[in-house]
């Protein structure tokens, strides 16, 4: 008989190795013709890892222990599926599996589609894999990889948020089927009832054995999409719980099968674009991730804002001291700084695994940061150090081109420089620009520069199809989200201006340089943030607002050259020729080039400026994450009532479009006639201009 | 014809004949904001100057941008 079930008694959830004792106990009295193969798999031993527990005992002719021979336990389970039995073959130790490859290979899954007429082979191979445990080179890895892509063979992963039964059915019934368990599982209780904690909340999509869709708790829309087998699954809600905390919202899909993937039912999750990762335990390259990263490359190429980034542990074997196997093997923490540095969150330096023989200080990695909300790929321009070269903190690394600006990375550490990448690459986001101090590992220089494709000359051509130049692409990226996220509520006010261009054209001619009426509004509009300061700032998450200590105003300027919105810093403290002064900058800069990155970021609002000769208004949208954009069209004459009398006038229309989550009409409605009377009052005309 | 005056012709699209030293924001309707900011940026590329934003604001004549570059040592 099999152990008393203490943990069901105390009502806790199974831990795996529980989960799949129970699901082979099940299945061996459901199914009189399953046999289970394996070394040491008979009581009182019970398989190595105890999954295999009391089931001799209970089976004691279908439960059988075998010589110490994979290839022969596997030879032997192929021949009972072709006589019509089924198997669940136990590898003790997936590193085996290499053992098992040629029956796999050549028998198990070939006989399904080799002799003409389908033939089954129910046969489940288990195999223990993965470290954590200090077992060494030979009994740690991660072999999935490895059986990847051969026909009619699937390949399971335990997960803790799936049943072992009905994973071990579906794999029986539709193997052969390689059931790979992460050995850290086995201990480990699995999720139910959707909970994962206090913050984590957990469902099933798709078809049987489908994937576990893993949310905030608070229904936050994910910054990040990771996507893991099931024996990174704790690591990945550690990441997701330390994420948290960094005010970044991770999701998680942990799919039962492996391959062949079912994406379909998780690509809705992916669609929107967020930036999605994959992490696997195993050393990259020809991995489980790299497949899911080309398939969600190939069906989600248009909405992806990066490629996928792929995480793997350290490109070396896996140590058994505990601490040096802690910084080889893929973790928590690495899964953390990857993420963070892909969404901006610093440069440097990032944890990342480390191959054993590596030095113990690794150095630190200089990644390309997010420069703005625009972009996802820079263009590095020049490096400004030789490679090897021996830097101090700051000291000017490397300029990066963004779609609008050009921007100096600067060490963030002393030591010697390690260039990974040429000018002239085009980089992403979390992308290594260089390591210092530490060894290089494989001695690798920068990597070639990639061809530049030649601008486009003179416009679109006539006709065809062409690619939106980089300043367009990066406009397209803020526009779509701020449209896509923003549920943004409009409203519009006509206001007088002949006082106030009357003022501006005075202030000109005593000065002897331009002041328009652009500079009139920016500085309105900063005027305002002393009473209306709820409208300037940034949304942090759905329920956060951060507000602005100071009046941080940005302008859209569109000179043909690109949309740019540079920030006329702190503008309800300055002089309305200061602010002239600066955007006639910014203009210079939006046509001749030249923005720095930081002139580009954290405007508290937004003042589009719409004033060609003949537009009215403009209706604008918000900026996100601002919570406020407000549009100011041309001049314009026409008659207007001075008390009940007719008089020719000017006038301007200005428009406020504000994030309806924050800010409500009548606040909109008070802060539009504030920027208005601004413009307007008399007194407030005298001291705009003083 | 002088290359200033090519220049901002140039850029305002104007025959260089209908350009002289008076030629400006207040005198030529093509003179708009926009054109000014070309004009800057031209001017800046043309004789590889600097004009600060001041001195941008200020120029808004052709008369006006040769007085600036020649204080700046520049025979436009």
């Amino acid at each position: 008989m099999n152990p008393p079930d203490r943990t069901a008694a105390r009502g806790l959830a199974p831990r795996t190795v529980e989960s799949l004792n129970r699901a082979l106990a099940r299945l061996l009295a459901e199914r009189p013709d399953l046999y289970l193969l394996g070394e040491d798999v008979v009581d009182p031993y019970g398989g190595a890892f105890k999954v295999t527990a009391g089931l001799s005992t209970s089976h004691p002719d279908r439960v059988l222990g075998t010589p110490l021979s994979e290839a022969g336990i596997a030879g032997v389970a192929g021949g009972l599926a072709m006589a019509g039995n089924q198997v669940v073959v136990e590898v003790m130790f997936g590193d085996f599996a290499t053992l098992v490859f040629d029956q796999v290979l050549n028998l198990t899954s070939k006989s399904v589609t080799m002799y003409g007429d389908r033939v089954p082979m129910p046969v489940v191979v288990r195999c223990p894999v993965g470290g954590g445990r200090g077992y060494g080179p030979t009994h740690s890895q991660s072999v999935q990889k490895h059986f990847l892509g051969i026909p009619n063979l699937a390949l399971y992963e335990t997960t803790p948020f799936h049943d072992a039964h009905p994973l071990l059915e579906h794999a029986i019934d539709h193997g052969p089927a390689m059931l790979f368990e992460d050995k850290v599982l086995y201990t480990q209780r699995l999720f139910r009832d959707g909970v994962v904690g206090e913050h984590l909340r957990f469902s099933l999509v798709g078809a049987d054995p489908g994937w576990a869709h893993v949310v905030s708790a608070d229904g936050a829309a994910p910054d990040a999409v990771l996507i893991c087998p099931g024996g990174m699954a704790y690591r990945a809600v550690a990441a997701a719980e330390r994420l948290r905390e960094r005010w970044i919202t991770l999701h998680l899909l942990v799919p039962a099968r492996l391959h062949p993937l079912d994406v379909e039912p998780v690509l809705p999750l992916l669609a929107g674009p967020v930036p999605v990762a994959v992490a696997e335990e195993s050393t990259a390259g020809g991995t489980w991730g790299a497949d899911v990263a080309a398939v969600l490359h190939d069906r989600l190429w248009s909405t992806l804002p990066a490629p996928v980034l792929r995480l793997s542990s350290a490109d070396s074997v896996v140590p058994a001291a505990r601490h040096l196997e802690e910084r080889t093997l893929l973790g928590a923490r690495h899964i953390e700084d990857a993420l963070v540095a892909a969404l901006g969150g610093r440069a440097a330096p990032v944890a990342r695994p480390v191959a054993v023989g590596e030095a113990a200080t690794p150095g630190v990695t200089v990644t390309v940061p997010m420069l703005n909300n625009n972009d996802t790929t820079y263009l590095v321009l020049d490096w400004l150090v030789e490679d090897g070269a021996e830097v101090q903190p700051d000291t000017p690394l490397v300029e990066v081109e963004t779609s609008k600006a050009i921007e100096e990375i600067v060490a963030p550490h002393a030591g010697t420089v390690r260039i990974r990448v040429a000018s002239g690459s085009e980089v992403g986001v979390g992308a290594v620009l260089a390591t210092i101090g530490g060894t290089s590992g494989d001695g690798a220089g920068p990597a070639p520069a990639p061809p530049v494709p030649a601008p486009l000359a003179a416009g679109p051509p006539a006709g065809g199809t062409y690619v939106l130049d980089r300043a367009q692409q990066g406009a397209a990226v803020v526009v779509s989200r701020a449209h896509r996220e923003v549920p943004a509520a409009f409203t519009a006010s006509e206001v007088r201006v002949d006082d106030v261009l009357g003022h501006l054209r005075r202030v000109s001619a005593d000065t002897g340089a331009e002041v328009g009426l652009p500079e009139a509004v920016v500085h309105a509009v900063a005027a305002a943030h002393a009473d209306f300061g709820h409208l300037f700032g940034r949304l942090v998450d759905d329920r956060t607002v951060a507000l602005s200590a100071a009046a941080d105003v940005a302008v859209t300027l569109d000179l043909g050259h690109g949309l740019y919105t540079p920030v006329v810093r702190d503008c309800a403290r300055r002089s309305l020729v200061d602010i002239a002064d600066d955007l006639m900058d910014f203009r210079m800069k939006a046509i001749g080039g030249g923005f720095s990155a930081s002139e580009l970021r954290d405007g508290a609002i937004t003042v589009s400026l719409n004033t060609a000769d003949g537009v009215w208004f403009v209706q604008p949208i918000v900026m996100w994450p601002q919570l406020c954009m407000l549009s100011v069209g041309s001049p314009r004459r026409q008659v207007v009532l001075d008390g009940d009398t007719p008089v020719p006038g000017t006038v301007v229309t200005l428009g406020l479009a504000y994030d309806h989550r924050v800010v409500n009409g009548s606040d909109a409605a008070a802060f539009l006639r504030a920027v208005a009377d601004g413009l307007v009052r008399p007194e407030q005309v005298a001291g705009l201009v003083a | 014809m002088n290359e200033l005056v090519g220049l901002v012709a140039g850029v305002l699209e104007l025959p260089p004949g209908a350009v002289d030293d008076d030629t400006g924001a207040a005198t030529e309707a093509a003179w708009s904001s926009l054109r000014h900011v070309e004009i800057v940026v031209a001017v800046q590329r043309a004789y590889r100057v600097h004009l600060t934003p001041r001195e941008a604001r200020s120029c808004r004549s052709v008369g006006a941008l040769r007085e600036v570059l020649t204080e700046k040592g520049i025979a436009a």
